[in-house]
């Protein structure tokens, strides 16, 4: 259902009246961001773009996907892979809740994301609203585009900040056609020696975790280069449930059950893991570590700064506090400068990147 | 405030073996790449740090003087090309690799810095930088970010701005700020997006993080042969749908085989109406199975001969046609007009059959070459500037290509950018909000307009003289904004 028109009445009668809006798929990341804290007391209103949905063009052959915003991901995975083709940043479904417009906007992305790349190298377009309702189609239906500034890939990671995105296009990989999850018993030192090892040897690498003393890999490929792979692992890795990695990107491990605050630290995958004790849990390759820890965030963003990165709360954060890493200062003016070019009235999720912005 | 007082500002910045000031030494920065389109700046200086950049910029927001910085002046749309009364930065003193980081697998290096250089200073630990434009023996990495820069890998690797992970940026009001990290996820808006192929419009770029690869065990070539164009057009879909992503997927038509093959003696079959290049790389198990695949495939396709390269020697003597198609084609017609449009996959067979009956109407011989894999045409348009009124036939050729490229919901550029060549074809591209918008923003970053004034986005006023600019409801969008 294409319901453009009536989101753009939306956006200019709000831009007029000033009102504030809180855009609002499935909420299936609704614990995401900073913006939720605040809410209430900002009489913010609800933009429901749900019923904004549909597949616009899939055209295997071209490698690219168009749908609009409201368009289940579950829906476009089924799709894809009946023609064996897959998102190639594997993004979590939130229990099959997940929307592409809060996918592209929360730029959450899966295991495979160190080896494919991150949600915004496979946007090539994205048609939006500008916060004062103008209708702005950004990038096109081609993965080689040059003309006119990239404004398309920002909306990803934006969490709406810069526009209501009405329909995206994104490029798409061949399904790998054989997948193997193979896990052994070890530290995490050891897991960061052989997967540097392995990355200097084009191992079939797409994933790679460690959680509670085991360490996971996954090999994707043709069946022939997946069996070559395996001979060259260690004999005790051994071949293990790949529902593993669902339940790692649904965050449905035991890790992700509880009620204190999940930070979120990404680093470089080098960084050393014996400089803080923590519960941890690591996914891409080392990159991106899951952290449970009773100090505070100011804390962690400087252990995460030590190690070259930053760190967010990812859940349960404390209220009327940013939950991202903070920008220097001539950076972050520079953001508030970007989205008052495409929301003067800044009435788009107001606060939920950063609460100043 | 004078120019006189301008240039006496500078003389206090830089020696004077760094700022070129008489006709003689600032003539050879009077074009890029795109030679048909000349202009002298007022001077020609060449910082050594940021430092003397700070001090530049300064000089021109004090006395009103725009900037336009250049790489190695390989751009093929005018991009760097200088702007009557401004300066022209050369960034090619900026040329260290300053660190290579071969845990996380990335490298740190200044703007002037040749792309090849950086493949080449990587290359014995078993490491490359992916985007391999034709020119990357020449053309800088800075140029590249500004312009985006592709290749022939672009399909499974990737374009500039998904090979760059960090920068380091001067704004135009002398701010010095970092975007990105060598991390996968830095915090805040994608301006490393926004800044790639921004031309030079929005910042001075000093520093660039780059992401390295790890050179593939085996690459192998397949060229495979069609007597019909059409047919190979829908071999590249079919090689696709097959599911194979292959490193590099060219195409080239009867006029550009010929030409390559006398000029590069690659061992094309010069009786081929089209031949397709794919390269496959990975693991040499992997490589086998889809060169195993393929070779039914192609034959199904309709290739009349398929073939694979043994060897690494081999490989390239594949390549180097395609590689030295430019200069080949430049040796039998007196110039010669590349084009850029990209169009999906699917409509590769209607624009080269349209493209070819416009050939005949315009009495120009077109040699096609393209990155068929991306869907990326570079149609070569051959003229000869002697002949009065040539030039502006090719002209209009190429505009209507371009035209047809957005009509079947392409773009008009795939990697040259838009620079001063392709303003015109903008209009048609984007409508007046759109453009409006991207004026906003360049607003944003530098609110005086003193960086690279007047490319890559056309002014709403020039769009209106053309006929062709979508006006929104009757209503020009932004009435405050000039237009000039």
């Amino acid at each position: 259902m294409d319901i453009s028109k009536q989101l753009q009445k939306q956006l200019i009668d709000a831009t007029h009246r000033r009102q504030k809006l809180n855009i609002i798929g499935n909420n299936s990341k609704a614990f995401y961001g900073c913006a939720n804290s605040n809410s209430s007391e900002e009489n913010i209103a609800p933009l429901h773009v749900t019923d904004h949905n549909g597949i616009i063009d899939y055209q295997p052959a071209e490698l690219t996907i168009t749908a609009r915003t409201g368009t289940l991901l579950k829906d476009i995975i089924s799709l894809l892979e009946e023609h064996q083709q897959m998102l190639p940043f594997e993004p979590p479904t939130f229990n099959d809740n997940a929307t592409l417009g809060g996918c592209i906007a929360t730029a959450l992305a899966g295991p495979r994301r160190p080896w494919t790349g991150p949600v915004r190298d496979y946007v090539i377009g994205a048609h939006i609203l500008t916060g004062d309702g103008m209708d702005i189609r950004l990038g096109s239906k081609v993965m080689k585009n040059v003309a006119g500034y990239d404004l398309f890939r920002p909306m990803s990671g934006a969490l709406g900040t810069l526009g209501l995105i009405l329909d995206v296009t994104v490029k798409l990989l061949p399904r790998p056609e054989h997948e193997v999850t193979l896990g052994m018993m070890t530290d995490t030192k050891n897991m960061q020696h052989l997967l540097h090892k392995w990355s200097r040897r084009s191992m079939p690498l797409s994933a790679a975790s460690f959680f509670q003393g085991q360490a996971f890999i996954r090999l994707s490929g043709a069946v022939s280069s997946i069996e070559d792979a395996m001979n060259k692992l260690p004999p005790e890795m051994k071949q293990t449930a790949t529902d593993y990695w669902h339940k790692l990107n649904e965050q449905q491990l035991s890790f992700f059950d509880s009620s204190s605050p999940i930070y979120r630290l990404v680093v470089p995958a080098s960084a050393p893991y014996d400089t803080f004790t923590a519960e941890c849990l690591v996914d891409w390759g080392g990159a991106l570590r899951w952290i449970k820890t009773s100090l505070p965030f100011s804390e962690v963003q400087n252990h995460a700064a030590g190690l070259g990165g930053t760190a967010s709360v990812y859940r349960n954060g404390r209220k009327n506090e940013d939950v991202f890493s903070p920008l220097p200062d001539g950076l972050f003016e520079l953001h508030k400068r970007i989205k008052k070019v495409l929301d003067p009235a800044g009435i788009l999720n107001p606060g939920r990147l950063y609460r100043n912005l | 405030m004078t120019i006189k007082s301008f240039i006496a500002q500078l003389a206090s910045i830089l020696p004077p073996e760094r700022l070129l000031l008489s006709q003689e030494e600032i003539t050879p920065y009077e074009c890029d790449g795109l030679s048909i389109l000349r202009e002298h700046p007022l001077a020609v200086a060449i910082p050594e740090t940021e430092e003397e950049i700070l001090k530049l910029i300064e000089a021109c927001r004090e006395h009103s003087i725009a900037v336009v910085t250049r790489g190695a002046g390989t751009g093929l749309s005018g991009g760097a090309r200088p702007v009557a009364g401004a300066l022209l930065m050369s960034m090619m003193r900026f040329n260290r690799i300053l660190e290579i980081d071969e845990e996380n697998l990335t490298a740190l290096v200044e703007p002037g810095v040749r792309n090849l250089a950086i493949s080449e200073a990587v290359s014995e630990k078993g490491l490359y930088y992916a985007p391999d434009p034709s020119s990357q023996i020449a053309c800088s990495i800075g140029g590249n970010v500004a312009e985006n820069s592709g290749g022939v890998h672009c399909l499974k690797y990737g374009l500039t701005v998904q090979n760059i992970v960090a920068m380091k940026i001067i704004t135009m009001d002398g701010q010095i700020l970092s975007l990105g990290n060598n991390t996968l996820e830095p915090p805040g808006y994608d301006l490393m997006a926004i800044l790639t192929g921004s031309e030079g419009m929005l910042a001075i770029i000093t520093e660039i993080r780059v992401r390295l690869r790890v050179t593939p065990p085996v690459a192998r070539v397949m060229l495979a042969a069609f007597d019909d164009i059409e047919q190979a057009g829908d071999a590249v879909s079919a090689i696709i749908n097959a599911g194979i992503l292959p490193a590099g997927l060219e195409m080239m038509d009867h006029y550009a085989i010929k030409a390559a093959e006398d000029f590069a003696h690659a061992g094309y079959p010069t009786d081929a109406q089209a031949i397709l290049l794919c390269e496959l790389d990975g693991l040499d198990v992997e490589v086998s199975t889809c060169i195993e695949k393929l070779k039914p495939l192609l034959y199904e396709q309709g290739a009349t001969d398929v073939r694979t390269s043994n060897d690494d020697q081999e490989r390239q003597r594949f390549w180097s046609g395609r590689k030295a198609a430019f200069p080949a084609v430049g040796r039998i017609s007196p110039d010669y007009y590349v084009m850029d449009g990209t169009i999906p996959r699917a409509a590769l067979g209607i624009v080269l059959k349209q493209i070819g009956e416009w050939s005949e109407e315009y009495g120009l011989a077109v040699a096609n070459v393209f990155h068929a894999g991306d869907g990326n045409l570079h149609p070569l348009i051959l003229y000869d500037a002697n002949i009065k009124g040539e030039l502006q036939k090719a002209e209009e050729f190429g505009m209507r290509i371009l035209k047809l490229c957005i009509e079947h919901g392409g773009t008009i550029t795939g990697e040259h950018g838009v620079g001063v060549e392709k303003l015109d074809a903008m209009c048609d591209q984007f409508n007046s909000d759109e453009l409006a918008l991207f004026h906003a923003l360049k607003e944003a970053f530098d609110p005086h307009s003193l960086l690279n004034p007047g490319k890559a986005i056309p002014s709403l006023h020039r769009c209106a003289e053309l006929g062709a600019m979508h006006v929104h409801n009757g209503q020009l969008p932004f009435p405050e904004l000039d237009r000039f």
